[in-house]
């Protein structure tokens, strides 16, 4: 009943999150104003930051349920590390390829190994390391337990970005959301912002519910790889 | 497909668009050529993702 109603759930959350998101796409092809100085590729700002935002969010509940099952040593837990981390794999995949297509542009380089960017590459492959630690482990609870770790460890890297901008000498702009003195970004680019941020939000949210209703579904029937 | 097959899909796919995006547009295109590539590449994730959560959600007896 329980997993009926996550079902029931997600699919909400996920169908909003699709609706949001094309509202979203909406608003950056008609609405929003092109931005003075980079013109029209800044509009890739409405899917790299928002899929940014959503990576952290994603990989920071599979720390969260990585802790737990450390501690509580309960299957569901581990479930829900595997769902969030696989979705922050998916936004980490489109920050770091919107990311990229944006720079070629705007700096003339697709990629500079600069602070910002080398951290959020290593936080990526922190976590394609996370399942491939859990394949590779014959003992199935050992190699949940030390990709656990892995999921923990590697999400101290989340603060490291994001003060890595201030902290260090960096190619990347700085905040211009989250920050101590609030937001600088025009009305209207805010707003686009944080309707595309919100429907990548619940899309996650969406997929991951129903994601995680599938993993706790497969181990009861036995057939849980990794 | 196991989720290592299916990283290393995605990560194709990453590299299929970092190979396209150089082609050789208009130097007045690149930037909408660019912007295209970005919002392209996150629908295809998104909707591989989907499609995957769908496929695992009733898991085989």
């Amino acid at each position: 009943m329980r997993s009926k109603t996550a079902m029931i759930g997600g699919t909400v959350l996920a169908a909003a999150g699709v609706a949001t998101v094309l509202v979203a796409h909406w608003m950056v092809a008609f609405w929003v104003s092109t931005e003075a100085s980079m013109g029209l590729v800044q509009r890739i700002f409405y899917v790299h930051v928002p899929a940014a935002w959503t990576t952290f969010l994603a990989f920071g509940l599979a720390a969260l349920a990585s802790a737990a099952y450390l501690w509580l040593k309960d299957e569901r837990a581990d479930a829900a590390a595997v769902a969030a981390a696989e979705g922050g794999l998916v936004f980490g995949a489109i920050m770091l390829v919107s990311g990229p297509l944006w720079a070629r542009i705007a700096w003339g380089a697709y990629w500079t190994w600069e602070p910002r960017l080398t951290l959020t590459l290593l936080l990526w492959f922190v976590y394609v390391g996370y399942f491939l630690l859990r394949g590779s482990v014959s003992d199935r609870q050992r190699g949940r337990r030390l990709a656990a770790v892995v999921a923990v460890v590697g999400a101290l890297d989340i603060p490291l970005i994001h003060v890595s901008v201030s902290w260090f000498r960096s190619l990347h702009p700085e905040a211009v959301v989250v920050k101590p003195g609030g937001p600088t970004l025009p009305p209207d680019m805010l707003a686009t912002l944080l309707v595309a941020a919100g429907g990548f939000a619940l899309l996650f949210l969406g997929l991951f519910a129903l994601r995680y209703c599938g993993e706790i579904a497969r181990r009861r029937v036995g057939g849980a790889a990794a | 497909m196991t989720a290592a097959g299916w990283v290393a899909g995605l990560a194709g796919l990453a590299a299929a668009v970092a190979g396209l995006a150089p082609v050789q547009a208009p130097e007045s295109a690149r930037p909408l050529v660019h912007v295209l590539l970005a919002y392209g590449f996150a629908w295809i994730a998104l909707l591989g993702w989907g499609w995957r959560v769908l496929r695992l959600r009733k898991p085989k007896e």
